[in-house]
């Protein structure tokens, strides 16, 4: 019995570090529109192709609010290098938005999207 | 990114897996372990140290090569101990460095074991004159076994016949003031034969032992006080 306990905790052990490593998977999925990655992307992308310039700041803003909601989240199981790339690609897209150029928007949320899906693998 | 927060939680991971899979790979110690556990060792703690704090990269993959490489050792411990081919091949073999007094050059060669070397280990093992020597082996963990020359060997109880003392496994029956009834059980005594013993050494109370342990074969209970005096 006592041996049982013992293999029982150990394996519990092993689970929970094996979840902690993979919680990516699981917690980057957005649960409400707030928190919906993926789904704030296509729309700015949707805006930017538009040329729908006010759209485009405030899917903007809703992107980075999901993606400082999504982002303590998976921090445990991801690279810093691609939590600090998407970070920095936000900051540049905020900047194309605000001049409104659209290929350079185009190119940096390409890019986030990318860095994106690398999260996820 | 939260980093010390990320490197917390990696390390305690890294911590609890290293401490389960040197559980599972077994209770040898440092001075036991060859070479080639050495390093295997050293890289294991490596990569533990990479889950831990390389922030580079996701802890996943670092913990998958954690997993593989303890797997691996647990699997060739396994091979060393159910085929003894494997287990000379992994761990290798006994070399012979001194035989009838001769030294080996050829085999210490081999196994690129310098003079100096040999001297330092037979220095350890108190020999400090090689003429002494008549058997001289290299173990695989690197320790030296010396056989003196007969005329050089501590004469045992044995050979100058005398019987003697009976030895045994004491236990520990007071630790830190307190008594521990499982093991005074178990050398078939019990508290107050305890109790009575303590006050034959004007000892009132456990609580002024620091350690007492009872050898049931000798009889001899040792006592050792707080106070030293």
């Amino acid at each position: 019995m006592q041996k049982l306990i013992y293999y029982s905790i150990v394996v519990v052990i092993l689970t929970l570090c094996i979840l902690v490593m993979n919680l990516d998977i699981f917690l980057s999925t957005g649960r409400t529109e707030i928190d919906n990655v993926p789904l704030h992307m296509s729309a700015l992308k949707t805006s930017l192709d538009n040329a729908q310039w006010e759209t485009a700041q405030q899917e903007y803003q809703a992107l980075t609010t999901a993606w400082q909601i999504i982002k303590p989240r998976i921090q445990f199981s991801v690279e810093k290098d691609q939590l600090d790339a998407i970070d920095s690609g936000l900051a540049r897209l905020a900047a194309y938005i605000r001049w409104q150029d659209r290929v350079g928007a185009a190119v940096e949320l390409s890019e986030i999207e990318s860095h994106w899906h690398d999260l996820r693998r | 990114m939260n980093e010390a927060l990320v490197v917390l939680v990696r390390s305690l991971i890294a911590f609890t897996s290293l401490l389960v899979f040197t559980r599972i790979l077994g209770k040898q110690q440092l001075s036991q372990l060859t070479f080639f556990d050495y390093v295997l060792g050293i890289t294991i703690g490596s990569i533990a140290a990479s889950v831990s704090t390389d922030l580079s990269s996701p802890a996943w993959p670092h913990w998958v090569g954690l997993v593989t490489w303890a797997a691996v050792v647990a699997i060739v411990q396994l091979c060393s101990i159910h085929w003894k081919t494997a287990d000379r091949f992994l761990s290798g073999e006994p070399v012979v460095v001194i035989m009838k007094g001769k030294i080996l050059e050829q085999n210490m060669k081999t196994v690129r074991y310098t003079i100096s070397e040999l001297l330092e280990h037979l220095r350890g093992k108190d020999v400090f004159d090689i003429s002494q020597v008549e058997f001289a082996v290299l173990e695989t963990n690197g320790t030296l076994s010396v056989l003196l020359k007969p005329e050089y060997q501590t004469p045992t109880l044995k050979d100058m016949n005398i019987t003697p003392p009976k030895g045994g496994i004491s236990t520990e029956t007071i630790y830190s003031g307190l008594v521990i009834e499982e093991n005074l059980k178990r050398a078939g005594v019990n508290q107050k034969w305890l109790m009575k013993q303590l006050k034959a050494q004007g000892i009132t109370s456990p609580e002024e032992v620091f350690l007492a342990t009872y050898n049931p074969q000798s009889g001899m209970l040792y006592v050792d006080k707080y106070q030293d005096k």
